[in-house]
């Protein structure tokens, strides 16, 4: 991450669990120390009160600073979560659990998409989506989700590669005027942007020095709801363009909401010390061991899940990350339900336990043996 | 120059159903090698391969934990392999474990993981697989590689879902191993996730390639494109000349001919993400 002075400085008060100069490991009790000292403000004087997406834009834009706000919203407010905690008073701001619209009749709203999109052809069933191919463009809808991506299938990830002679601003303006285009089904004014991906390509004779070139531009935009960041794979509109700018794709995993299932408030969320604890329990009776990682990032906000999975509800969750402090080993990611009542953390379960079966199921169906 | 190089196509609908293999590491209990615990390897394996078995695949094998051997992934020309009953005895293979990029003993970077187990009866000393010991695909016929005999490869695709599998010097790391077979080898550049929300990248990957005909490229890029997690996918392809490595990188798919016996590659392309 490119960390821009005055960005870093502006944040700092709402810093990440454990900052990325951090050089020891902060697992468990040692994160909340470690977020002290990144910060340089202790748990208890922040203030205990959501801070939304819209003013890390408003600073983000009066400091001139980093456009792409990544996840510093989510951290942000996890951090004024815990001060609250540490406070002993509820965090202040709006919360609830809504409802999304339904995924619906895939192929109709493939035929709607697509023809809002000048592709024409006849919808093409696939394993877990459906299809409409018109020579080099491609829309694609999934069952489960509902996401949607489209392709010029002859540039996706084919580009030629070129010297990146642009902004990431000057990239940001572009995805955002393509964004306004295909993004007629998405709550626009809700989505702000997340972050930034250059695709590069290398070539070498035998293990000489490579040629690298960027071939292809991603721009993220990342959901609101509440005003509170969207955490997890979903949640998030991409739009791909080449070096120059020119429509590539998109593709998201958003469903606008429908319908509130219940208004919280900050009362309502479980410690994220406890969460992180559960988390914690749940990766040791897999048989991790917790005390060779340390936590590098922890978030709070609404969790959607990515393009293969059943979701029709969202809920305050919290996100977890952790690094091997070996330096090779794999990162963990787990997230868990922010709700301290039982009977609404059930509503969040509820939803998820479809997924869970059709990952049985795929288990089950291939049963490891030598 | 593109008509050239159209003729790897396969006719329409002459695709046969593929082979597909698999090995993921969840403990190291009861092995030669130590690791620290994962708990989506599998996941991510299995799903992988029950995709491809709903779209007509076939799965040949699928081993975790202490039926692992780091031989299965060793050509079988050279000491202590047989990758020709295992991860180069289908077309596509896919481990999912830890994985590192240490500098061997020639300064080259290179692709270690730990397996349980050696594995061969000849020496045991070794669960570690190291990828200079690898060679894929390596088809028997005229101008045939050295490594054609005794068993010829099938392996085409190989996808490593572990940390620094196609780190920053693929070519390095993969050179060796596409010098005389294969299409392309898939994984990860730094450090990759064990995670519910990215167990489903193999499925993904499946869909992507397998049934909709993306290229092998741009399908493992969407499929591990995890804007939350940030991992950065890589692959890395080969060629006989620049502008070949460049075109099967880029334009590789599914139903692709085979590589001939004679065709011997010394160029290398790759590509990743950055930010």
């Amino acid at each position: 991450m490119k960390w821009n002075k005055k960005w870093w400085m502006l944040t700092s008060v709402v810093g990440l669990a454990c900052s990325p100069m951090a050089t020891s490991g902060c697992s468990g009790e040692d994160v909340r120390e470690n977020a002290s000292e990144s910060t340089g403000v202790s748990p208890s004087a922040l203030t205990p009160e959501l801070q939304g997406v819209s003013a890390f834009r408003a600073r983000a834009a009066a400091a001139a600073a980093q456009s792409f706000l990544r996840d510093e919203p989510a951290t942000a407010n996890f951090e004024r979560v815990r001060a609250a905690f540490s406070q002993g008073r509820p965090v202040a701001g709006k919360l609830g659990i809504y409802e999304l619209e339904p995924v619906g009749d895939v192929a109709a709203t493939l035929q709607r998409r697509a023809a809002e999109l000048g592709i024409r052809g006849e919808v093409v069933k696939k394993l877990n989506h459906a299809s409409i191919k018109d020579g080099v463009n491609e829309i694609r809808i999934g069952e489960r989700s509902g996401a949607e991506r489209a392709l010029v299938t002859e540039l996706f990830h084919q580009g030629t590669g070129t010297a990146d002679s642009r902004s990431d601003d000057e990239y940001l303006a572009i995805a955002s005027r393509r964004a306004s285009v295909v993004g007629s089904t998405l709550p626009m004014a809700d989505l702000y942007p997340y972050k930034i991906r250059r695709y590069k390509n290398a070539v070498a004779e035998g293990e000489g020095e490579p040629e690298v070139t960027t071939y292809q531009v991603a721009v993220a935009f990342n959901q609101s709801i509440d005003d509170l960041p969207v955490i997890g794979s979903g949640g998030k509109l991409v739009i791909h363009m080449t070096t120059d700018g020119q429509p590539v794709g998109h593709e998201f995993v958003i469903r606008k909401v429908q319908s509130t299932v219940k208004e919280l408030d900050g009362s309502a969320l479980t410690d994220p010390d406890a969460a992180r604890a559960e988390v914690e329990a749940r990766l040791a009776r897999s048989g991790i061991d917790v005390r060779q990682y340390r936590a590098v990032r922890s978030e709070f906000g609404y969790q959607r899940l990515g393009r293969d999975n059943t979701q029709n509800v969202m809920a305050p969750h919290y996100g977890f990350y952790y690094e091997a402090l070996d330096g090779v080993s794999k990162k963990l990611v787990e997230y868990v339900p922010a709700l301290k009542d039982p009977s609404l953390r059930a509503i969040a379960e509820r939803d998820a336990s479809e997924n869970e079966g059709r990952k049985a199921q795929r288990r089950q169906s291939v049963t490891p043996r030598r | 120059m593109l008509f050239a190089l159209a003729a790897p196509f396969l006719a329409s609908g002459t695709a046969n159903a593929l082979e597909v293999g698999g090995e993921a590491m969840t403990s190291w209990s009861g092995c030669d090698c130590s690791a620290g615990s994962l708990k989506y390897t599998d996941d991510q394996i299995s799903y992988l391969i029950s995709e491809m078995q709903d779209l007509g695949h076939k799965k040949s094998f699928f081993y975790t934990n202490q039926s692992t051997y780091s031989m299965d992934l060793i050509e079988d020309s050279l000491p202590n392999g047989y990758d020709a009953g295992y991860a180069d005895g289908v077309d596509l293979f896919a481990l999912s474990s830890h994985g590192g990029a240490p500098t061997d003993s020639k300064s080259k970077q290179t692709f270690s993981t730990p397996m349980c187990k050696s594995g061969s009866i000849s020496d045991s000393s070794s669960c570690h697989f190291d990828a200079n010991n690898s060679r894929m695909g390596e088809a028997a016929g005229p101008g045939q590689s050295q490594y054609a005999t005794p068993h010829p490869g099938q392996a085409r695709w190989w996808v490593f879902f572990t940390c620094y599998s196609v780190h920053t010097k693929p070519a390095e790391q993969w050179g060796q191993t596409l010098a005389n077979g294969g299409d392309a080898v898939l994984g990860y550049r730094g450090t990759s996730a064990d995670s519910w929300t990215t167990d489903e990248v193999g499925e993904d990957l499946a869909d992507a390639v397998f049934d909709d005909g993306d290229t092998l490229k741009g399908g493992w890029f969407w499929a591990a494109e995890d804007w939350a997690v940030d991992d950065v996918a890589s692959m890395v392809a080969s060629g006989k000349t620049r502008d070949l490595a460049i075109y099967r990188r880029d334009k590789a798919v599914a139903n692709w001919e085979r590589r001939a016996s004679d065709s011997h590659h010394g160029w290398f392309a790759w590509a990743w993400h950055e930010g």
